[in-house]
């Protein structure tokens, strides 16, 4: 991969002294590396665009505190990381979700698959993500990268800059609450059926 | 630890994140072409990022308010200690001038 290849050392040298082709083939090296953080992980309404801009903006002014003691690519998706989770802190709306916010391919995927007619039709991504978006940010991250991506509690812990026990309580007391809200939808639907 | 109790509360929740896991796409997977940054984005970069090198950033100016508070401080303590030390000595050498006793009461 042509990122791995990169020199980053000499190229930070050269940001270092004010080069200003350096500092722009950086953010081309490095524009991947923060999108593959950002996306997926920013809350509604913000661009990952928009993110990942504020990261390199954070990066450039915290660059004096770069130590090499790990390789470039990781400590500016560390600074990416923690953009997305001060950005879900700061989002205080959490959207109540209502039967009549679901698509009929969302609302389809609430039934079991067992217990359903068709199985086509059934949109279980966009059905989670409207639940997660009723967390609160930390808990929507961890649940995220626990349950949808098969992280463990440990690499969850490094990211979030949490202790394990704090991780999963976070994970438990959002699992309850999404168990509830999807319990409640589908009473809902049961309903209507009647 | 992944149930299915009837008695889980996220009973509903482990069933529809099994049913999404298949289907859930995680940030930039391994296959995927690197994406390149939007036209105009890295001029915007550096056109707001903190001044280069040779000048005084945001962070320097910070840090020297910084030091000229911490040193106001140290002087107003320094100050203070002074003031307060002088006027107990004046008060103790004055304060013969008002002890009752240097006075001719009848």
């Amino acid at each position: 991969m042509a990122a791995d290849e990169f020199d980053y050392p000499t190229c930070l040298a050269h940001v270092r002294q004010g080069d200003d082709g350096a500092a722009r083939e950086l953010v081309t090296q490095l524009y991947p590396v923060v999108l593959r953080v950002v996306r997926g992980r920013a809350p509604v309404g913000v661009a990952p665009e928009d993110l990942a801009q504020e990261v390199f903006l954070k990066m450039f002014s915290r660059l004096e505190q770069f130590r090499g003691e790990s390789p470039l690519p990781h400590w500016v998706a560390r600074i990416a990381f923690t953009t997305c989770l001060e950005h879900h802190r700061r989002r205080r709306a959490r959207p109540e979700l209502s039967w009549s916010d679901l698509s009929a391919a969302e609302q389809a995927a609430i039934e079991p698959r067992e217990s359903a007619p068709a199985n086509e039709g059934r949109d279980s991504v966009a059905l989670v993500r409207k639940l997660l978006d009723t967390l609160d940010g930390p808990a929507r991250l961890v649940v995220t990268l626990l349950d949808l991506e098969d992280k463990s509690v440990a690499e969850v812990g490094e990211l979030m800059g949490w202790g394990a026990s704090r991780v999963k309580i976070t994970a438990w007391r959002a699992r309850r609450e999404l168990g509830a809200t999807a319990r409640r939808l589908r009473l809902h639907e049961e309903l209507l059926k009647r | 630890m992944k149930t299915n109790s009837p008695n889980d509360p996220a009973r509903e929740w482990w069933r529809l994140a099994a049913e999404a896991r298949a289907q859930w796409s995680p940030p930039g997977p391994a296959d995927e072409p690197a994406p390149v940054p939007p036209s105009g984005f890295v001029t915007r970069v550096l056109a707001q990022r903190p001044t280069a090198s040779g000048a005084a950033g945001p962070l320097a100016w910070w840090r020297a308010a910084r030091a000229v508070a911490a040193a106001s401080v140290l002087l107003a303590a320094v100050s203070s200690c002074w003031y307060f030390t002088e006027s107990r000595d004046e008060r103790s050498s004055l304060a013969p001038l008002f002890d009752p006793r240097t006075f001719d009461l009848p």
